[in-house]
């Protein structure tokens, strides 16, 4: 059950690798939502990262124009900044005593030795086979120490501290959460220019994300170009039909094993045909999801005007590039 | 579904950290108020032991003085004793007296002429007259004489008569007679 107490993220940074981040405002009430927006060129190395001043300062200006006095600033960052694997160790072992243990296997299943921020969520999802015996399997999401070290700087710069860290997706899904509780869609699927990301509750009531990053279909069409700007004859995109095959895969290998008494589900990020293009595949694809008795879809034009803003926000992006 | 406030930045480090400095602040507080509570306690001991040393001393003081006038008590109950003893003997010695007057003027009213006492004893456990008279008539004579016994005594009694020979046999024989008269026995009249 959702806990509608848990603290979520008020600010929000998602760095986009075309070449905008997008600075984000959650107020922890719904009835004072408000959203800001500041644009900047993403980090194109982290190891010097010219934009870090005009991040810190558009935060700075943030700050000042939206009359924030608190001490502690929570974030959200990018997807495409923070890794996941899932790992298993020990069941003994607990989360917060398994931190070494994580990072030891983590740096084995990424080949790496770079230092990592970490933190990982015990899944329900048990491990196939008799190997999985005795075994707990963690959900791990990780980000590059020192990314997080120039973020911590840049932010206490501000004379604000930085308390938590944590990914946009989960931070949006808790705020979409929060914002609606029991209207929230179940599945959320959001829409951008460079990436199109799928979230929801898989059949053990672990919380699941999956990322197909569209900068890859849009690489080849020069700078400036988008993703979506790539159409066939018919006006549809043409990576739908790669993407969308591997996203309903994903879907559908989630939610099998259980059968669903209802679901409900919405999409956010993108206005106009894109949307509707996206919209219209997922009806058919939970229509022919053999376990789902009810779908619902949730309008977005119902949400409220804070929560309404989410959709507004991408669009915008869309309009700068 | 469980949704997991996933943090990358070292929340547990944070939470164990000020699992520690809460924890040595609220030993060193307690540490704190024990001390206090220790030293008040301590203070409020001294100040009970002093009041009941002060109590103790007046305790004593007032046991002192009702020991001094128990003794006094005792020794005016002593004394009232013995002056009750002394009044018994006074009065006793007053009664004796008059017992002897009053037997004396009895016998000198009731002693017939020609008989005169040879000897009078006088004791708390018997009276005895013994005389010498004519004859066994006169011992009578004075026992009627002496009437009534006086309070707390019986009658005379006549015990003996005997002769008594005259030197030389010039003169006739005479009577010795002894009377005696024992106190009441327990339950006799009075």
């Amino acid at each position: 059950m959702f806990n509608r107490f848990r603290r979520q993220p008020r600010w929000g940074l998602s760095l986009q690798p075309s070449g905008y981040a997008v600075a984000e405002f959650l107020p922890a009430r719904k009835a004072q939502w408000r959203l800001g927006r500041q644009l900047h060129g993403a980090p194109s190395d982290w190891s010097s990262w010219d934009e870090l001043a005009r991040l810190t300062a558009a935060l700075s200006e943030a700050k000042v124009q939206w009359g924030l006095t608190a001490a502690d600033l929570e974030l959200a960052w990018g997807d495409q900044d923070i890794q996941q694997a899932t790992l298993s160790l020990p069941s003994w072992m607990t989360t917060d005593d398994a931190d070494s243990a994580l990072s030891q296997a983590w740096a084995e299943a990424w080949q790496t030795d770079e230092a990592w921020a970490l933190d990982a969520v015990p899944l329900q999802a048990p491990l196939d086979g008799e190997a999985g015996d005795g075994l707990q399997a963690y959900r791990v999401y990780g980000m590059r120490q020192a990314h997080l070290d120039a973020l911590t700087v840049a932010v206490e710069a501000l004379g604000l501290r930085l308390v938590r860290v944590q990914p946009r997706s989960l931070a949006l899904y808790h705020g979409m959460q929060l914002a609606l509780e029991d209207r929230a869609p179940q599945w959320l699927f959001e829409l951008s220019k460079t990436a199109l990301v799928a979230m929801g509750p898989n059949a053990l009531g672990d919380w699941v994300s999956e990322r197909w990053d569209l900068q890859a279909h849009a690489q080849d069409l020069g700078a400036g170009a988008s993703g979506l700007a790539v159409t066939h004859g018919d006006g549809s995109p043409w990576w739908a039909a790669e993407v969308l095959e591997s996203l309903q895969t994903f879907v559908e290998a989630q939610t099998q094993g259980r059968l669903w008494a209802s679901m409900s589900w919405a999409v956010v990020g993108v206005a106009g045909s894109w949307q509707d293009a996206l919209e219209q595949s997922l009806t058919v694809l939970w229509q022919r999801l053999p376990n789902v008795d009810e779908v619902r879809w949730v309008d977005g034009r119902e949400w409220p005007p804070g929560l309404a803003a989410w959709g507004a926000v991408w669009p915008s992006v869309e309009e700068v590039a | 579904m469980k949704l997991h406030a996933v943090n990358l930045l070292p929340h547990r480090v944070w939470k164990q950290q000020a699992h520690r400095h809460r924890f040595v602040v609220e030993a060193v507080a307690v540490a704190l108020l024990v001390a206090v509570l220790a030293v008040a306690g301590g203070f409020w001991l001294v100040m009970q032991r002093d009041a009941r040393q002060q109590d103790i001393t007046q305790y004593r003081a007032r046991l002192a003085q009702a020991q001094a006038l128990a003794l006094q008590r005792r020794q005016a109950q002593e004394a009232y004793v013995k002056l009750q003893a002394q009044q018994a003997d006074v009065r006793a010695l007053e009664q004796h007296q008059l017992d002897v007057v009053d037997v004396w003027g009895r016998v000198a009213q009731a002693l017939p002429d020609g008989v005169y006492l040879a000897e009078v004893k006088w004791s708390p456990t018997a009276r005895s007259l013994s005389g010498v008279g004519v004859s066994e008539g006169d011992a009578l004579a004075l026992q009627q004489g002496l009437g009534a016994p006086p309070a707390g005594w019986q009658r005379f009694e006549l015990i003996e008569v005997s002769a008594l020979p005259s030197p030389g046999g010039v003169e006739p024989t005479r009577k010795r007679f002894l009377l005696r008269a024992l106190p009441n026995r327990v339950g006799d009249k009075p």
